[in-house]
């Protein structure tokens, strides 16, 4: 147990500007609490994140990857979050081959008013990196 | 007469903020104002709205601003350079008229001066006053000194003049010196040339209705309370929890009409039934072993896509709906559940027991709204709501002021918005009208994208906002060790009016040319003139919401976030700076599709404001469905209005029209289309237009019920309007008619109520006993949607001694003949028989449907919904726009509606395409996609997943090009294509990756 309070994760965030962005800074202002682990990237759309994206964040040594974007029917563009979803979900197909497991990398859907969402989803997310432990490929490397 | 170029906007909730929006686009300079401390009215109390139960709200911005204050969600403030917003403000005085008002306006002082409060919350921390909160709907306490709305722009606090105790504990503990403990008043004299009264309403208070109970029993809340419940940022978290024993409620009763549709309020409010709708839907999708109730008299699901919204809940979710008047809510002490006592609708008294109760209270007008008529002079009409006409809904009784939503009758957000943009509209035919010249590329600096990358980084101490958990010393160090960067610095408040005066120079000394600010979620970007840099080579790190407030109980792994987020901007910093791209011209002219009421109030509206329009018409007369519209409920004169509206459109020498011409192609976009016009008799002609509008109609559904065609006494509402009109019928000579309602609506093939039928049998049926007291009128129904004022109708009738029987949709009623005689059979709901009538007429009332429209939508490029009407690009917030640029929509083409809401769409569809068309060009933003041609193997992908038509082939070239524009840099494009063809400007994949590699 000591040894898991000890291993700090790093996450990388994908959020898209119009809901999840937005939700950050509502947490923010509104002082909810959550673990510092998560180093969020601001994109225009969750649709806009190429699953390259993820992967070399992945390879880079990232312990996992969150998208975050609009509620499915809501997104400022369209149909971004959609695509983001169909993406994730072959990317994740594919992660095993690499000898990363699936749940490294989620996919969340959080408006501009769920501030309380945001610092929930980044207590769960860290909590479940901490629980994987650090990424394999980066124990590999090091080798 | 020198015309003024601003304009007043009295009330910053929906309709308000819609309209300073559109006239700001428009070239306008809007003083936005409101009595409360913060902007959003009702609007921003709620998260999600019907009828697509999502948010939406963004898509109310500006779709060519290229400014990037316009990419900052509503909910966190309005920033616009051409809105000024005055919050605390009321008007007091109005002198001059229409074109030229002199307005005196009062602000109070907040007591905190904005431009030195943090926001950092501790004057509340300290203050010893707790008083009931309004954004939550006074469920949950707040201090005297507080934030109006947790995620608003700038977060700064204000006081609360009426709990305040000026005890003076807050100034001493304010680190910055911003508050102010006395009160006072700024008056303020503005010239503006229109004013536009958006003051929406005030909940009718529950306390009034003493049978229910409300502040009584705890469980028995309002609709709005409940949304405050329910929502994420509410008091409890979104749980649904009682208030009075924090447990969730098994069972949930919504009791309809409450301060609406009785001897005191006899109109309906118009919203209430889809607000409860909605507010079960979310329940029941959250939690669907809730058992919920509706109890309500007639459900008025009028609007687009409201019926299925109703089915929905309904069918799928299982919200049970009774019809029913609830005289009294007792509670059970023990349990402080809450007993309905409910008159059946055949008459009996049961009671009902539910651990929560929702009263969907109605719509009045704002607590000093008479008074503010009063100054403004223009009338209020009986109930108290501004007094506007049908066939001019949104001018009031005094030139050049005009008003929009809730302000002149009960109304939804969509009918809200639609009227904002139509009083718009109509405010800037006062204004000076100038092209609005393209925004003018910021200031750059003396060096050119390609020197060498300098960076500077300002670190904010935000007092001890930041500094208390992050070690900025480390941070700063950190940073002066990373790539390109010659300056760091830091300072204690980066928002104070001088806190730039010295960066500025040490800048210039070390020959910054990018910059990263650490500080905060303010907008900054305004400032950033006074150190010469242009926002693209800014990159801003939020140090203290998304670090040092969230994080205070780690401050070492937090400053290890900041400073990985501090590399991670500098990364984007030193990437080149992308140049603008070219702007495109527009045309100025516009085309008009059809020429019916819609059609042709648009064309006056576009040629008002100097736009050159061509109205084309399939058939062979102007004038559409208005030709058969004889008299109105109200007592208008529609042929009056169409004789007028079609001279005038006729003597326009700006207006060409062209009859039996139909639009055969369309090529282009937005600003720049090529259209190909066919007449009956003339070739194939082609003309540039800027904007389109499609005011195409609808049509009057042919019954194969009822026995329709198959006996002459059995014929429809428009056929009875017309032999009334034309005394053909004498109404001496019948004794009884029957309407029969809902023919072809709400219907399996055609679920959608078609809104106007309700009032059209009110309407013909008020002049039939007008013309003989003695006719007996059975008005067979399935829910009176007589919304609004039409309610005064209802009422009316009812009182003349018309019969209303209401049927279900699975035992229609029958209609035979029996020898000369027609037979109505129909079940009767109070008295469980069956109602036999002879009626001498058999009146149907059909639906209104789209024309095939297919062929049209297919050539615009635009989508139709499921029913064949025209799909808007967003139900709520882009009513009249497709998601196509350039394109818009009013009037039958978009849903069945009134004459009055088909006036008001045409002038908002009006509003849209003058304000695209009186700009000298379309200037794209800095974050556009592009193709790099080399890598394009044209497979055109990025075309398709492209939801805004920015990407095309060109046809001569047979490269796919980008037409910047309408881009709106999402990026789809740049994901979707294969070989990395599709790039965004300013977002290669190279900065895309180093940025990555920052992160850790």
């Amino acid at each position: 147990m000591a040894e898991e309070d000890q291993f700090e994760p790093v996450i990388v965030g994908f959020f898209c500007n119009w809901c999840t962005a937005a939700a950050a800074d509502l947490a923010g202002t509104s002082r909810m609490q959550y673990p510092p682990n998560v180093r969020p990237i601001r994109v225009m759309c969750s649709g806009s994140v190429d699953p390259v994206y993820v992967l070399r964040a992945l390879l880079g040594g990232a312990d996992g990857v969150i998208i975050g974007g609009c509620p499915p029917g809501d997104c400022h563009y369209v149909s971004g979050n959609y695509r983001a979803r169909r993406r994730m979900a072959i990317l994740k197909t594919i992660l095993a081959t690499l000898g990363l497991e699936e749940e490294r990398v989620w996919v969340r859907w959080i408006s501009a008013a769920e501030g309380a969402k945001f610092s929930r989803t980044m207590n769960e997310l860290t909590q479940a990196i901490k629980k994987l432990g650090p990424n394999p490929m980066k124990r590999d490397w090091s080798i | 007469m020198v015309k003024l170029n601003s304009v007043l906007v009295i009330g910053a909730g929906a309709g308000g903020i819609k309209a300073s929006l559109d006239l700001a686009e428009a070239g306008f300079k809007v003083y936005l104002c409101d009595r409360s401390p913060a902007i959003g009215g009702a609007l921003i109390r709620m998260d999600r709205w019907f009828p697509d139960n999502h948010c939406g709200l963004c898509q109310m911005l500006p779709a060519f601003s290229t400014d990037d204050s316009s990419r900052f969600c509503l909910r966190r403030g309005l920033i616009h350079p051409d809105i000024e917003l005055m919050p605390l403000t009321e008007v007091k005085e109005v002198a001059g008229q229409a074109g030229d008002f002199r307005i005196g306006v009062t602000s109070r002082a907040t007591g905190v001066t904005p431009e030195l409060c943090i926001g950092c919350g501790l004057c509340a921390g300290v203050c010893p006053v707790e008083t009931a909160r309004e954004f939550n709907e006074g469920l949950a306490p707040r201090k005297a000194i507080y934030p109006p709305h947790p995620g608003v722009l700038p977060y700064v606090y204000t006081i609360d003049w009426d709990s305040c105790t000026k005890c003076g504990a807050c100034v001493a503990k304010c680190p910055t010196q911003a508050i102010r403990l006395k009160e006072g008043e700024v008056i303020r004299q503005l010239r503006v040339g229109a004013v536009i009264l958006a003051t929406g309403f005030e909940e009718f208070d529950p306390v009034l209705a003493t049978q229910y109970g409300y502040q009584r029993y705890p469980n028995v809340i309002t609709g709005i309370e409940l949304e405050r419940i329910l929502s994420p940022s509410g008091l409890t978290g979104g749980e649904l929890l009682r208030l009075s024993d924090n447990r969730a409620p098994g069972s949930i009763a919504f009791l309809q009409c409450v301060g609406s549709r009785d001897s005191r309020k006899d109109y309906c409010s118009s919203t209430c039934c889809m607000f409860a709708l909605k507010e079960a839907t979310l329940l029941k999708q959250a939690n669907p072993q809730v058992d919920i109730h509706i109890f309500f008299m007639d459900i008025r699901a009028f609007g687009k896509g409201y019926y299925r919204y109703y089915e929905q809940a309904r069918d799928e979710l299982g919200v049970k709906f009774t019809r029913s008047r609830v005289p009294v809510i007792r509670e059970d002490p023990p349990t402080r559940n809450l007993v309905l006592t409910t008159i059946e609708e055949n008459g009996a008294l049961a009671k009902r027991q539910f651990e929560l109760v929702v009263l969907s209270v109605g719509q009045t007008p704002a607590p000093g709204f008479q008074e503010l008529c009063q100054v403004l002079g223009v009338e209020v009409n009986k109930w108290g709501f501004c007094r506007s006409e049908l066939f001019s809904p949104v001018a009031t009784t005094r030139e050049g002021i005009y008003v929009c939503g809730s302000a002149s009758a009960p109304k939804d957000i969509a009918d809200t918005l639609v009227e904002a943009g139509a009083a718009a509209d109509q405010a800037s035919g006062w204004l000076a009208r100038r092209r609005v010249p393209p925004t003018p590329p910021e200031e750059a600096m003396e060096s050119d994208a390609e020197e060498a990358p300098r960076l500077g980084v300002l670190l904010c101490d935000c007092g001890q906002e930041i500094t208390s958990v992050l070690d900025l010393e480390e941070i700063a160090e950190f940073s002066r060790q990373l790539p390109d960067v010659a300056w760091v610095a830091r300072v204690p408040y980066l928002c104070y009016t001088d806190a730039w005066q010295r960066p500025a120079k040490e800048l210039r000394k070390h020959k910054v040319n990018r910059l990263v600010i650490g500080a905060c979620s303010r907008y900054f970007n305004t400032r950033l003139g006074e150190i010469g840099l242009n926002s693209s080579a800014v990159q801003k790190v939020n140090l203290r919401e998304h670090i040092a407030w969230v994080h205070g109980d780690n401050p070492k792994v937090a400053t290890e976030k900041a400073k990985s987020l501090l590399a991670m901007a500098i990364e984007l910093a030193r990437a080149p700076e992308p140049e603008p791209a070219s702007p495109v011209n527009v045309h100025p002219r516009a085309l008009v599709i059809g020429g019916g009421l819609a059609g042709l109030t648009a064309a006056l509206s576009l040629a008002r404001h100097g736009i050159e329009v061509h109205l084309v018409e399939k058939s062979a007369g102007l004038g559409g469905n208005l030709k058969q519209i004889c008299y109105t409920l109200e007592g208008d004169d529609p042929q009056a209005l169409r004789e007028n509206i079609i001279a005038r459109v006729k003597t326009d020498r700006l207006i060409q029209v062209a009859l039996e011409t139909e639009l055969m192609e369309v090529g282009g976009y937005a600003g720049n289309f090529e259209v190909s016009l066919k007449g009956k008799e003339s070739l194939l002609h082609s003309l540039e237009v800027g904007a389109i509008i499609v005011a195409s109609g609808g049509e009057e559904y042919r019954p194969t019920e009822y026995l329709y065609g198959q006996n002459k006494n059995i014929i429809t509402q428009k056929e009875l309007e017309g032999k009334l009109f034309s005394a053909k019928l004498d109404p001496r000579n019948i004794s009884s008619v029957v309407m029969i309602q809902c023919v072809g609506s709400r219907e399996k093939e055609r679920p959608y109520c078609s809104r106007i039928c309700c009032s059209q049998a009110l309407k013909n049926a008020l002049r039939l006993k007008e013309g003989n007291p003695d006719i007996e009128v059975t008005v067979l129904y399935r829910d009176m949607t007589s919304y609004g004022f039409q309610e005064e109708y209802y009422t009316r009738a009812r009182e003349k001694g018309m019969t209303f029987v209401r049927y279900e949709p699975e035992s229609k009623p029958e209609v035979r003949p029996e020898g000369e005689r027609l037979v109505v059979e129909v079940a009767e709901p109070v008295l469980g028989g069956r109602l036999i009538l002879e009626p001498d007429l058999v009146i149907l009332s059909p639906a209104i449907i789209p024309p095939e429209n297919t062929p049209l939508a297919w050539t615009l490029g635009v989508g139709l919904n499921e029913d064949g009407f025209f799909q808007e690009a967003e139900v709520k917030f882009r009513p009249v726009d497709f998601l196509t640029e350039g394109i818009y929509v009013c009037g039958l083409a978009h849903s069945p509606r009134g004459m009055g809401e088909s006036i008001t769409q045409a002038q908002a569809a009006a509003q849209k395409a003058v304000s695209l068309l009186t700009r000298e060009q379309l200037v794209s933003g800095i974050a556009v996609s592009e193709t790099i041609q080399r890598q394009c193997s044209q497979c055109e992908l990025c075309i398709t997943v492209c939801s805004y038509t920015a990407r095309m082939k060109d046809v001569e070239s047979g490269e796919v090009v980008v037409r910047g524009a309408l881009c709106r840099g999402c990026g789809a494009c740049v994901v979707a294509c294969p070989s990395g063809a599709a790039k965004l400007r300013g977002f290669k994949d190279r900065q895309v990756f180093s940025l990555i590699d920052a992160a850790f």
